[in-house]
């Protein structure tokens, strides 16, 4: 017999908030392009999919 | 008390293979036990009349099989055959009640694959959630529909607990022609 161990219910704050990622995305975007914008020869490493995902993240956790 | 009715736990087979010999007694006044014994689960099939020179070729490479009464064959659906589920031993389930909340419990057959064993998910009513079966274990079909304690329950004799029972037919008076949909095939 598996007992399966009870999950703590979710509450609002860990419901998903769209207005709140949408905030996060169009920081990030304008920060970017501000990077861009203020030093546009130089590769951005910084700029991939994975850590444009983690900048998102970060800022939607922060706001 | 134990009870099933239809729309509750009691469920017909039809032309199923759907059986089930995994009964749960209550074995004290805080206790369940599934009993161990075996399920067998539909898979998805399409029941036709038997035509031998159509079918015998599938029947034999285990594609199809004749229905009881010879007359029709069940073509299985992208092999999804119906499959037995053994649980070897008897489960016993200590129920336990809280004394400010409700709790409720909902039991489930689960299987790994190679091993077929019962998922006791129990949760405080409006302040937790059920947990999940441990990753890589599946569940096969629910054993018994969530019932609910009250604070403080000592005897679960009076509550209703519905678990699954499976009939073998037919509802009296309704056959094949009735179910238009059994198995999951069209």
């Amino acid at each position: 017999m598996i007992t399966a161990a009870p999950k703590p219910l979710r509450t609002d704050a860990d419901r998903f908030d769209n207005e709140r990622f949408l905030m996060a995305c169009m920081g990030v975007t304008l920060a970017v392009i501000n990077e861009l914008r203020s030093d546009p020869l130089t590769i951005k490493p910084a700029i991939t999919p994975g850590a444009w995902r983690q900048r998102i993240l970060e800022a939607y956790q922060a706001l | 008390m134990i009870k099933s009715q239809v729309g509750r736990g009691a469920i017909f087979a039809g032309d199923t293979p759907l059986a089930s010999t995994i009964a749960v007694e209550q074995t004290g006044p805080m206790q369940l036990t599934v009993r161990a014994g075996s399920f067998t689960s539909t898979g998805q099939a399409r029941i036709r009349t038997y035509h031998a020179a159509g079918h015998q070729a599938l029947i034999q490479s285990g594609d199809a099989e004749r229905l009881p009464d010879g007359q029709r064959v069940r073509l299985w659906i992208n092999g999804q055959k119906a499959q037995t589920y053994t649980l070897a031993a008897d489960q016993i389930i200590d129920l336990t009640s809280d004394p400010l909340a409700s709790v409720a419990y909902d039991v489930d057959l689960i299987s790994d694959g190679a091993t077929t064993d019962v998922l006791v998910k129990r949760k405080i009513v409006g302040a937790e959630a059920y947990g999940e079966a441990p990753a890589g274990w599946q569940k096969i079909h629910e054993l018994v529909f969530e019932f609910i304690l009250p604070a403080g329950c000592a005897d679960v004799s009076p509550l209703a607990i519905y678990a699954l029972t499976i009939t073998p037919g037919f509802p009296e008076g309704t056959g094949p022609d009735d179910w238009a949909t059994q198995t999951g095939g069209v």
